[in-house]
């Protein structure tokens, strides 16, 4: 038996476990989105608002920055998004939706590796979350669910760790043409629509009447 | 807080926040109350979303994110079980300080067993004292707790640990008496 100190052993133990690059990645692009707010500015130094922030965490907003942030933050929810829309379509929006909700990771409102529980959890939804015959990870990849939304309608969230154990997000949501536009039907022969969103690889079908978006890191090789 | 910049992951020359090893010391002090890697990456992202929503800053980030892991998992935890909470005689811990654990050695396999039977708040504190370094009383401070409560952690995992293994005492086998 190799024996080490108690102390090195518990150490190395913990040090073997890290954050995946990506898990890190989004932390830090959120971490530094906040300190932009507080670091970008370029009006005046004032030295009050200097002082106050040269405390170790310098991320927080000061009053006069807030209502600076406010004015942009509302040009940006009702100026920028008509023109953005205007020129992405509707499966691209979708794709970054489910993106960014994907890197969000939420923690999950059930845990549960049982595609019937979980059924019976979204009980609120107007449909049947089901498996998908093209979705290829099973109940056995499967760790639970959230309540969710795509383009403002419920939805469910199903998580799963895919062979490499990197999680892989499927979206379901009764299908609306009027809402989502024609989407490929797999029922109909169709083959579902591959996007890249956020580095992320998003895949998107409809199935027996349900859109399904998948989100997952495309491994290499 | 420390700042350190990003240069080896490629990203632009801008002061990180919390840096990429201080993010993974935090995930690691989630996966000590945890158990399990998803859990302590949703208990890190929940802590860091209600730091950043914080008007005023910490004077030590890293143990104010810590101090918000540790109560978001105390509120969910004792929402599926009881924690407990049992305090030994103060006068009967005097030999249990975490010295007595710098005195044992044990092996990775031993360790795995007995990691299995360490309870969240154990696991934390074996985080606590080793890889941050701290002694009884800054686990203490650190945890807001009677330094009681947390000789008593000391000696339920140091009895969990001598139950379960063939472990040498160090000090003992030196002839060295303990000190509390």
């Amino acid at each position: 038996m190799n024996h080490k100190p108690l102390r090195e052993c518990v150490t190395q133990r913990f040090e073997k476990e890290s954050l995946t690059p990506e898990q890190l990645d989004c932390l830090q692009e959120r971490l530094l989105q906040a300190d932009l707010i507080d670091t970008d500015s370029t009006t005046g130094p004032d030295m009050s608002t200097c002082a106050q922030s040269s405390t170790p965490a310098t991320w927080f907003v000061s009053k006069r920055y807030a209502m600076l942030l406010v004015a942009v933050a509302l040009f940006a929810v009702l100026a920028l998004p008509r023109i953005w829309i205007q020129n992405i379509s509707l499966p691209e929006r979708i794709a970054q939706e489910v993106a960014r909700n994907h890197l969000k990771m939420k923690p999950l409102e059930l845990e549960s590796s049982s595609m019937a529980e979980i059924a019976h959890y979204f009980a609120q939804l107007d449909f049947n979350p089901i498996h998908s015959q093209v979705f290829p990870l099973g109940e056995d990849r499967l760790l639970g669910g959230r309540y969710c939304s795509i383009q403002g309608i419920t939805a469910a969230q199903l998580r799963y760790l895919d062979e490499q154990a990197q999680p892989v997000t499927l979206y379901e949501t009764a299908y609306d043409p009027r809402v989502f536009s024609a989407l490929p039907d797999i029922d109909k022969g169709e083959k579902p629509l591959v996007l890249y969103a956020k580095g992320l690889k998003m895949t998107i079908w409809v199935e027996k009447d349900l859109l399904f978006v998948s989100a997952q890191t495309e491994h290499g090789g | 807080m420390t700042k350190d910049h990003l240069s080896d992951r490629n990203k632009p020359e801008k002061p990180a926040l919390f840096s990429a090893d201080e993010l993974n010391r935090l995930y690691r002090y989630g996966l000590s109350l945890t158990g399990e890697r998803d859990r302590a990456y949703d208990l890190l992202q929940t802590a860091l979303e209600k730091y950043l929503r914080q008007s005023q800053a910490p004077a030590n980030a890293m143990r104010y994110v810590r101090k918000i892991m540790h109560n978001q998992f105390i509120d969910d935890y004792r929402q599926q079980r009881h924690i407990t909470t049992v305090e030994l005689d103060e006068q009967a811990l005097l030999d249990f300080d975490v010295r007595t654990l710098e005195q044992m050695v044990i092996d990775e396999q031993t360790l795995d067993q007995v990691w299995r039977l360490l309870d969240p708040l154990e696991r934390e504190l074996m985080y606590l004292w080793a890889v941050e370094g701290f002694t009884a009383q800054q686990i203490a401070t650190e945890l807001e707790q009677p330094r009681g409560s947390v000789l008593s952690r000391i000696h339920r995992i140091r009895k969990k640990l001598t139950t379960a293994m063939p472990m040498h005492d160090v000090r003992s086998e030196r002839g060295e008496k303990h000190e509390s």
